[in-house]
């Protein structure tokens, strides 16, 4: 029997470092940094990840794109302000219709188009450095154009975000299909719109914008003809407002990084908080880059103790989004049952739960716990699949609309995740060799 | 090496056996709670230069380790996944008899019992700063301190002795 007569848990603590420490090897401050530079990007959609490793491959930055001497800078910064929908569609008065969020309708045609192609003749990356965030893909329609915005940031790593601005325009510099339509410099920011031509006569029009850390691009395609000069300069100034709100980006090291899978469908973070429209939310968009999210004040284990695989990440910067799956439709079921009921029971919040239908037919149990450790969970069961959000509560509980439209979005992750599957990708690790200890 | 990536291997080897000693209090496995660790440090690089600007940046990491090693370990597959992977099966020494009650003993509590004990005691966070990262009132964390010793006497057959010493 071990000697703890008397019992001081500080000097217990001092000996297991030191006992660990004498039985772990570290592997190296060399290796950890290797992997963050190494890692790829699982959050931001293969778009992203296409234009990002393509240009990032480029051997010599050439520089095509010379400031014109006749550009004078602007005397300050646009505000900061994300790219939705409202900013698409106030920076294109008078050229396109109102956008709309998309969840990536016409899509295809802005992967296919002349800009992807140009990229194409880029030589493939060999390593290219690693944003710390992301916008994930941002599609917007209106009626035949659509539209695709993406953003990154490069955290501490300014120099690469200047390197990466350098190949992009570059790189479309010299395509021979795409004529410079635009350019603005600002005191610490810079744009450069593009129209590149395809073989059948459209035209895509393409904006790419650089400040700091950040590179964003944004690319419209089927929109009328000519862009006016005014609604040219206000797409680059919204893509510098973009960029310079901290609410643009999601942490790609937690989003893909924290999942237990990097192969795992995750849930958007621009979809949840489009999904939290209208409710004054406790939940914080952005990336988790001060402090992780805390974890709930309930013990919700047992629940999970018979799945097969989970997988789960940070949703912002205090949600948390976990999908798990079971041996049988019937076993998700008892176990979403059995997560309610630890919320339900939960001695430092009790929860109250509801539920309430999705457009697409399934439900969404909806748990609530107000005060100071409260919380708001959205738990969906489809198939052998359970997903849920978990974010603090706030005032008031999330209208029932707002439930609904959660529980799409889970559900989409679940059916995503499931497709994946089917495809061999195997979307997270086994959890049958260890049981929780209790 | 640039001056950046040389704190950070200074910042490393300093904090390493504190950061991969809370993951294992949590995991109770060396190669989980190492790789665990590892992780903490690889999503710290890409943050380095706003670390550098917290008084304690090695409270992050063990923070981030420590939530890492929780969350694997309430999906309960992490330790011979890990191990499996990230290493041949090898006869590593075996950890002090000591070593192995404690996380033994941790393991049998109530998850936010052990979540605060190896916070305050290991990873040397005041009760109130895991009252701010717990979203909950310091007198929950005292409380989940208390009975968390208390829970651990006769698992550990010993006293305990006192109040929190970081508050």
């Amino acid at each position: 029997m071990p000697d703890h007569d008397t019992f001081d848990l500080d000097a217990a603590f001092t000996r297991l470092e030191q006992d660990v420490t004498s039985l772990s090897t570290a592997p190296g401050a060399g290796a950890a940094v290797a992997r963050a530079r190494r890692r790829r990007r699982t959050k931001l959609a293969e778009v992203a990840a296409a234009a990002v490793l393509v240009v990032g491959g480029l051997a010599v930055a050439q520089g095509l794109v010379h400031h014109d001497s006749a550009i004078e800078p602007s005397s300050s910064l646009p505000n900061p302000a994300p790219l939705d929908a409202a900013a698409l569609s106030e920076a294109t008065l008078g050229w396109t219709s109102a956008w709309s969020p998309s969840e990536g309708e016409g899509a295809q045609a802005l992967v296919n188009g002349p800009f992807s192609r140009c990229l194409d003749q880029a030589p493939a990356a060999a390593d290219p450095a690693e944003p710390v965030g992301g916008s994930g893909n941002q599609y917007f329609t209106s009626g035949a154009a659509a539209s695709l915005a993406i953003l990154v940031d490069y955290g501490n790593q300014t120099a690469q975000a200047d390197t990466m601005w350098q190949q992009i325009t570059s790189t479309v510099s010299g395509c021979g299909n795409a004529t410079l339509s635009g350019q603005q410099v600002w005191d610490g920011a810079e744009t450069v719109s593009y129209a590149l031509s395809s073989p059948s006569g459209k035209t895509e029009h393409v904006w790419v914008a650089h400040t700091g850390s950040t590179i964003g691009i944004l690319w419209i395609a089927k929109a009328p003809e000519p862009v006016p000069a005014p609604d040219d300069a206000a797409v680059a100034t919204a893509l510098v407002s973009a960029l310079r709100s901290p609410a643009s980006y999601q942490d790609v090291d937690s989003t893909g990084g924290s999942s237990s899978s990097g192969s795992v469908s995750s849930v958007s973070e621009t979809g949840f908080a489009r999904a939290l429209a209208g409710w004054s939310s406790a939940w914080e968009q952005g990336s988790v880059n001060s402090e992780p999210p805390s974890a709930s004040a309930c013990d919700t284990d047992r629940w999970s103790s018979g799945s097969d695989s989970g997988a789960g990440s940070s949703l912002g910067a205090n949600g948390d989004w976990e999908y798990y799956t079971f041996p049988s439709p019937a076993a998700a079921a008892g176990a979403a049952d059995l997560l309610a009921q630890e919320l339900r029971d939960c001695s430092q919040a009790a929860h109250a739960l509801h539920s309430v239908a999705t457009s697409g037919g399934e439900h969404v149990v909806v748990a609530v716990a107000d005060g100071a450790q409260g919380t708001v969970w959205w738990i969906v069961q489809s198939g052998p699949d359970v997903g849920y959000i978990e974010i603090p509560a706030s005032a008031t509980p999330p209208p029932d609309s707002v439930s609904a439209a959660v529980g799409d979005l889970i559900s989409r992750s679940i059916t995503d995740n499931q497709a994946s599957t089917q495809q061999g990708e195997g979307p997270a690790v086994s959890t049958s060799t260890v049981a929780p200890a209790e | 090496m640039g001056n950046a990536e040389q704190e950070f291997t200074a910042f490393y080897d300093a904090t390493w056996s504190r950061t991969v000693a809370c993951a294992y209090a949590v995991t109770g496995e060396v190669g989980a709670a190492e790789e665990v660790a590892q992780e903490a440090y690889s999503r710290a690089w890409p943050r380095w230069s706003k670390l550098t600007t917290y008084d304690d940046p090695g409270a992050w990491v063990r923070q981030v380790a420590t939530r890492q090693a929780i969350s694997r370990w309430r999906r309960g597959r992490t330790a011979h996944r890990f191990l499996s992977r990230s290493r041949p099966p090898e006869h590593a020494p075996a950890p002090d008899e000591n070593t192995v009650a404690l996380v033994t003993a941790l393991r049998s509590l109530p998850e936010a019992q052990r979540r605060a004990l190896v916070l305050h005691h290991l990873a040397g966070f005041t009760v109130a700063e895991i009252a701010a990262q717990e979203r909950c009132p310091e007198g929950t964390v005292k409380a989940r301190l208390s009975r968390g010793r208390a829970a651990l006497v006769p698992l550990l057959d010993g006293t305990p002795n006192g109040e929190p010493t970081h508050a």
